[in-house]
């Protein structure tokens, strides 16, 4: 490289271009996301990427995504998706009864987050659904509830492990102390 | 030490980097990184708090779903819960501290960068004082084993700040070559720190400039290819993240987006000091009144004839109640930014007085001596039993008060005194001036971390080389800003006194 060359500066531009160029060439319309994520016949993770795509490009709250898509996530097999609509893509877009407080959760995770136990056990995504609803940060008109806690996450990480959870009672027993704690004052914004 | 001449007039520049004092240098490094490695056994097992919850959630997600989500109010960048979510996955909850540890090693690059600095800018003595008084910083080896992105962050932004700096030096000593390698080098690795912290994004402009600047004699050709080199190497290394946000979003946010919320926080008519607010919890705990009661009203108080909107609608003003709301109708918080910087923007005009007094409060905050190893220790996160929970817990705090106000009472001597003209001395004005502007919105003794080590290497030039410039706008230049410093923190004087009382155990 001689000195004072402008090489550097045409191979930097040239990288970039190319950068752009396969990123429009990946492009996935909204129209084809939105298709993709109602699409059963779609692998889970092409589903949860479409949800992200089409739940993010929006401007404002979409019935489709926030009640059709929600519903068709948490009626699904595959326990990953049925957590997917618990996140915040979809959470954001979530469609509240008229007369609802402003920091209402949203109500159809709300319900399947707090649904009766099956067979009176914690599951492992029964627990990975509570942790990734209610300790999601965003605040509670998101589902986001008290931040995360270390017991949580190590819950959390042996049910992807396959470690057994701790009983029942112990996990009511965790979760009714944090439910007491003040809100306000361990959150301020 | 005989041996070490005096600098001379201006910066030491040009001095061959091979010649610095390798061997001292790496020794003290690696003593700075054992000492935060027994910081860290000490402190096992350690619960996470605060933002530290939500960086493991995002890597919780990431882990199970494979993507990366945003935060609703903020979007940060994403490399330390990516590298989170690598750790967990390899290690299980473990992880957690095995990323404590990587930082731990990590900050040897912090070490070593701050005693390149110091012997760049004064001498070989002056970098091994540098490097004492980085291996005993107790505020900055404490984030170490909090899982913050300060450590990982640090290990980029002062390497870069290096980088830039030599090619400074090597465009004034006329090697083209070298000066146009080191600004590629440099604009990399601010393009890797902006993936972990967007915090540098306009740092690069201003320091572009100041490249165009001094290269304006060679004509503005030149002066262009040089200034575009970083920025160039910045947008190439964040392109993919900008790119891929593209896609998401369908709107271009290079790095993150906290602007908004920054300022939802920072522009509003509540007064949120985050070196103070986390104690909220323990002091209802302990039945003592709030520390937020005793700050000085004058810089605190809420706008004449403001009415506060009640967010959650529970009929109660409580401490969460703003003067503006967040835009609720923008579904996340890249739409949200532009309305909520109009409104806090409105907001600050409308009331200019409270405006003004508030300001003054952030920048108070800014240099407050308490750290987040003192709020820490504040809000006994430390385990019950260990010894930085027990004997050592009053020694170790105030240790890391005096830490912290002799560096910035020292380093302001060191900047003004001792330091002298040079590209060095340039850009660590332009830092200072960055970090003390892009306080204004929101302030705490985290904010600081960046200034730290440059505050660390301008003590020691001092302590090495005493006060070499006593010219009278030098010693005005000083004289101004300590008492700027000592009136910074007379305004936060109350609360200050009760967090490190807290923090030493005293509640009273």
């Amino acid at each position: 490289m001689k000195p004072r060359s402008w090489m550097p500066h045409v191979a930097l531009m040239a990288i970039a271009a190319a950068m752009a160029l396969v990123a429009g060439a990946k492009h996935t319309s909204t129209e084809e996301a939105l298709r993709i994520a109602f699409d059963g016949e779609a692998s889970t993770d092409e589903r949860l990427w479409a949800a992200h795509l089409a739940a993010n490009r929006a401007t404002s709250r979409d019935p489709r995504l926030g009640d059709g898509l929600v519903r068709a996530f948490l009626a699904a097999e595959d326990e990953r998706l049925r957590e997917g609509a618990l996140t915040i893509d979809l959470c954001r877009h979530a469609i509240h009864p008229p007369g609802t407080r402003p920091d209402a959760a949203p109500p159809l995770q709300s319900a399947y987050v707090y649904a009766a136990l099956e067979d009176g056990e914690y599951t492992p995504h029964r627990v990975r659904s509570r942790v990734l609803f209610r300790r999601k940060v965003g605040g509670s008109s998101v589902g986001g509830i008290r931040r995360m806690a270390l017991p949580e996450a190590r819950w959390f990480m042996d049910s992807l492990r396959g470690t057994p959870l701790p009983p029942r009672a112990e996990i009511d027993r965790y979760l009714i102390e944090r439910s007491r704690e003040p809100i306000n004052l361990r959150k301020p914004r | 030490m005989s041996t070490d001449p005096s600098p001379s007039a201006s910066e030491s520049a040009g001095r061959a980097v091979a010649r610095a004092p390798w061997r001292a240098i790496l020794v003290i490094a690696l003593v700075g990184v054992m000492l935060r490695g027994l910081l860290l056994w000490l402190v096992l097992p350690l619960d996470i708090q605060s933002d530290e919850a939500n960086y493991l959630y995002l890597a919780l997600a990431k882990e199970r779903l494979g993507i990366y989500y945003d935060q609703h109010r903020y979007f940060w960048p994403p490399g330390y819960p990516w590298l989170l979510s690598k750790s967990i996955h390899a290690f299980g909850i473990e992880g957690l501290n095995v990323l404590r540890a990587f930082q731990v090693a990590l900050s040897g690059v912090i070490g070593v960068t701050t005693m390149l600095f110091a012997w760049r800018l004064f001498s070989r003595r002056a970098a091994i004082i540098a490097g004492v008084l980085w291996a005993l910083n107790l505020p900055l080896g404490a984030y170490t084993h909090f899982l913050w992105t300060e450590t990982v962050f640090l290990s980029l932004l002062l390497p870069a700040l290096w980088h830039f700096v030599r090619a400074l030096d090597l465009t004034d000593e006329g090697d083209d070559l070298g000066a146009t390698r080191r600004l590629l080098l440099s604009g990399v690795l601010f393009g890797v720190a902006l993936y972990i912290k967007e915090y540098v994004l306009f740092l690069v402009p201003i320091l572009a400039a100041v490249v165009a600047l001094r290269s304006r004699s060679e004509g503005w050709q030149e002066a262009l290819r040089r200034a575009s080199l970083p920025v160039l190497a910045v947008a190439v290394v964040t392109l993919p993240w900008t790119l891929r946000n593209h896609e998401v979003y369908g709107r271009t946010v290079v790095g993150g987006a906290t602007l908004g919320e920054n300022v939802f926080v920072g522009l509003n008519a509540r007064s949120m000091n985050f070196d103070i607010l986390p104690l909220r919890k323990r002091r209802a705990d302990l039945g003592l009144p709030q520390i937020e009661t005793m700050a000085r009203t004058s810089f605190t108080e809420v706008p004449a004839g403001w009415v506060p909107v009640d967010r959650d609608g529970n009929g109660e003003i409580e401490v969460r109640d703003a003067g503006w709301d967040r835009e609720f109708e923008a579904i996340h918080a890249i739409d949200r930014h532009s309305t909520q910087l109009r409104e806090g923007l409105a907001f600050a005009m409308e009331h200019p007085g409270w405006t003004l007094r508030t300001r003054l409060k952030k920048w108070s905050e800014l240099v407050t001596p308490l750290s987040f190893f003192t709020r820490h220790q504040a809000m006994a996160m430390y385990p019950e039993g260990s010894a930085v929970a027990g004997p050592m817990r009053a020694p170790m705090v105030l240790f890391a008060l005096a830490i912290s106000t002799l560096t910035m009472l020292l380093g302001a001597a060191g900047y003004f005194l001792t330091l002298q003209r040079g590209p060095g001395r340039t850009v660590f004005t332009v830092l200072i001036g960055y970090v003390v502007l892009t306080s204004l919105l929101v302030a705490m003794s985290r904010f600081r971390v960046p200034l730290e080590p440059i505050l660390v290497v301008l003590t020691a030039g001092l302590l090495a080389h005493g006060l070499r410039d006593r010219s009278r706008p030098r010693v005005v230049g000083l004289a101004a800003t300590l008492l700027v410093l000592v009136g910074l923190w007379w305004i936060s004087w109350p609360e200050t006194v009760a967090a490190a009382e807290m923090a030493l155990g005293v509640t009273r």
